[in-house]
């Protein structure tokens, strides 16, 4: 039977005491291998039964502890490359915790090939997958739902604001006098508010801010924005990205909650970067819809190319930076964008009808 | 201070864990943990602290934790009944599209964490401790839940009417609370800081990052550190050993900064190094001075079992106690 010396505590103290070990058949036999000192009682051999040896025991190289008995456990240290596995083999009824046996040489490059595809599946899940399945379910929201729900945001926002009935009156002249083919019921407010800002709410609800409305100079440019807001509304945007963004936070939190604080915060923001980059693709979607929507009105598509010079103005100046621009694409790339829309789809465009002048004008007096 | 005795010897703690070997670890845990839509996460947890104490050394041995995934398992799964709870009844609210019920269910919920606090605090310390041991030796954690409540409960009203002002306090009076029922077999822990003193270190703290636009962060960080850890003692037969880190302001520069980069650039996957890197900073910064006698410890310890806080606290993220 083979013999090996280590470290063995008893559990009491954490004085360790050498022994020589010896494999019996039904366990370990622990004998000191020092001489007791002078005056003390010398030592009698103990004996460790192979099926009391507890689970958790550590292996660590070529060192390997194990842990004997009830609490408190004794434990034993041996230094030694063969002594996991010779125990393993000696006694195949002990449990030994995983760690406690050497991993077996040849079996990693497939655990890590293996290991790295999954995670490649996973960021494909996360990139793709998640997305798609995200869309799907929050363009399942019934229309009515969208609506009372849009309309309850709607109501708590403006709590909070002054709203310009008069101004909202001829906006909403204004509204009706494009023709919009839409699932939702339309409606837009004024706000009183220097804000260079606009935005739309899930359900119909479109909200300008007088600040923006007084930069804007012809009927075109109105009609261009509220093209790009109606878009959000009908292609149901804020429902979807918050979809997204819940899905996606929801499945990394799950991936990462083991991970340190620090690379929870780097994989947040890389996620809204993600999602920042989701939103421009919804906002050049918006302007695309936007394009149409002139083109429907025979409007002419110069307004909306004003539209995003004078938002990109009000950047440049930097009084006050337009909400509006932070999420949106580069203002050269829109340009870009619709320079492409209008020689793809050429058409003849005339002057703003007379009604929609003079909703135009009565806008413009405040 | 009591008698403190300075000496020649100090006894190095000493971490020395691998990256790639956490890295093969926490493969594995990410893989079972994503397959289990997240229930092998207690197991996945007491594989990194397994490995993570083993790779711990006090004058030479190792720490051993000896809690098991299926201990935790059953603390997780009540964390989640709650997260349960708590995200069905948001979304029933959400659904009912009544704004101010949202409302209620956040603040419910906020207040439900805020009085669970304490019983995280002192079910994680309990178990922890009783799972820690070095050379058979086992931690453990002798406070009262009553008393730890009632303070925390007082500190917390006392530091919402001072509007915050009271929170160095609290995080003191917690922590001292925390650290005096802390053993190590025979040997008793103790902290000495004052709530004065974290007061004083928090307000030239962010007075500072202020004013050099977050720079100051770093050695912000490592005022809180050295507060912490070096009034830390350990009294073992009537004679007291300190706790010593010498961590610097530009050590915590380059530790963040390169966990920043190593987590960015492999997305993720380069974080069981960036936990390595932080285990070295920390445990090898610090030393043990003074007369400690590793041979003299004895078990003074009771067998525990119950682990229903470990995660709970994790999910609350009290990493600041």
């Amino acid at each position: 039977m083979p013999t090996y010396s280590g470290t063995y505590y008893d559990g009491r103290s954490s004085l360790g005491q050498s022994v020589e070990i010896i494999l019996q058949e039904t366990g370990l036999a622990l004998y000191p291998s020092s001489l007791p000192e002078e005056g003390a009682a010398p030592s009698a051999a103990f004996f460790w039964e192979a099926a009391l040896l507890k689970p958790n025991a550590f292996r660590d190289g070529p060192k390997t502890v194990l842990r004997y008995g009830d609490y408190p456990a004794q434990s034993l240290e041996v230094v030694s490359p063969g002594f996991a596995e010779t125990i393993k083999k000696a006694y195949p009824e002990a449990v030994f915790h995983k760690n406690a046996q050497p991993v077996p040489k040849g079996h990693r490059p497939g655990l890590y090939v293996l290991g790295l595809l999954f995670l490649a599946g996973l960021a494909l899940c996360y990139l793709f997958l998640l997305p798609a399945v995200a869309d799907l379910l929050s363009r399942q929201l019934p229309k009515e739902t969208e609506i009372s729900l849009g309309e309850k945001i709607y109501t708590q926002l403006m709590e909070k604001e002054q709203v310009d009935s008069v101004r909202t009156r001829h906006a909403q002249r204004f509204l009706k006098q494009l023709s919009i083919k839409t699932d939702y019921p339309l409606q837009v407010t004024v706000v009183q508010d220097k804000t260079v800002n606009a935005f739309a709410l899930p359900g119909g609800h479109l909200v300008i801010y007088s600040g923006l409305l007084n930069k804007l100079e012809t009927p075109e440019e109105l009609a261009a924005l509220l093209g790009h807001e109606y878009a959000h509304v009908q292609e149901k945007h804020t429902l979807r990205s918050l979809a997204r963004q819940l899905s996606s936070y929801i499945f990394l939190s799950l991936l990462f909650n083991d991970v340190a604080g620090l690379s929870g915060l780097i994989l947040e923001n890389a996620d809204k970067l993600n999602s920042l980059e989701y939103s421009r693709t919804l906002e050049q979607e918006a302007d695309t819809k936007g394009f149409f929507l002139l083109k429907a009105n025979a409007l002419n598509p110069k307004g909306m190319q004003r539209l995003f010079e004078r938002l990109q103005e009000e950047d440049s100046s930097g009084s006050q930076v337009p909400t509006l621009l932070s999420t949106h694409p580069l203002t050269t790339d829109r340009l870009q964008h619709l320079k492409e829309l209008i020689q793809q789809h050429p058409y003849t465009s005339a002057p703003a009808s007379a009604p929609l002048q003079q909703a135009w004008r009565s806008l413009q007096q405040r | 201070m009591a008698n403190y005795y300075p000496s020649e010897k100090n006894i190095d703690l000493e971490f020395q864990g691998k990256g790639s070997q956490l890295f093969e670890i926490q493969l594995a845990n990410w893989v079972l943990t994503a397959l289990t839509l997240g229930l092998y996460y207690p197991w996945a947890k007491a594989n990194i602290l397994r490995y993570t104490y083993a790779k711990t050394k006090l004058s030479g041995s190792s720490f051993t934790f000896h809690g098991t995934g299926k201990e935790m398992f059953i603390g997780y799964l009540k964390v989640m009944a709650l997260v349960v709870v708590f995200y069905a009844s948001l979304f029933y609210a959400a659904f009912t599209q009544d704004l101010d019920l949202i409302n209620y269910v956040v603040y419910g919920y906020l207040a439900v964490l805020v009085v669970l606090i304490p019983m995280a605090i002192h079910g994680r310390m309990r178990y922890r401790m009783s799972r820690t041991s070095w050379r058979g030796i086992h931690f453990g954690y002798r406070g009262s839940l009553k008393e730890l409540s009632l303070m925390f409960y007082r500190d917390i009203f006392l530091t919402i009417i001072t509007l915050g002002f009271y929170r160095a306090w609290l995080e003191v009076n917690l922590r001292t609370y925390i650290v005096n029922n802390l053993r190590m077999g025979n040997v008793q822990f103790h902290f000495q800081g004052t709530g004065a003193e974290l007061f004083m270190i928090h307000l030239k703290g962010m007075i500072l990052s202020g004013l050099t636009l977050g720079i100051y962060l770093f050695w912000y960080m490592r005022d809180l550190h050295l507060f912490y850890l070096n009034n830390m003692l350990l009294e073992q037969n009537g004679k007291y050993v300190r706790l010593d880190s010498t961590v610097s302001g530009f050590g915590y520069f380059k530790l963040l900064v390169g966990n920043l980069l190593l987590v960015m650039f492999t997305l993720g996957l380069g974080s069981p190094w960036a936990t390595v890197r932080t285990l070295k900073f920390i445990i090898n910064n610090t030393d043990i001075m003074g007369d400690f006698d590793p041979d003299s410890l004895v078990q003074t310890e009771e067998e525990y079992k119950d682990a229903v806080m470990e995660d709970m606290s994790d999910m609350m993220d009290l990493g600041w106690v």
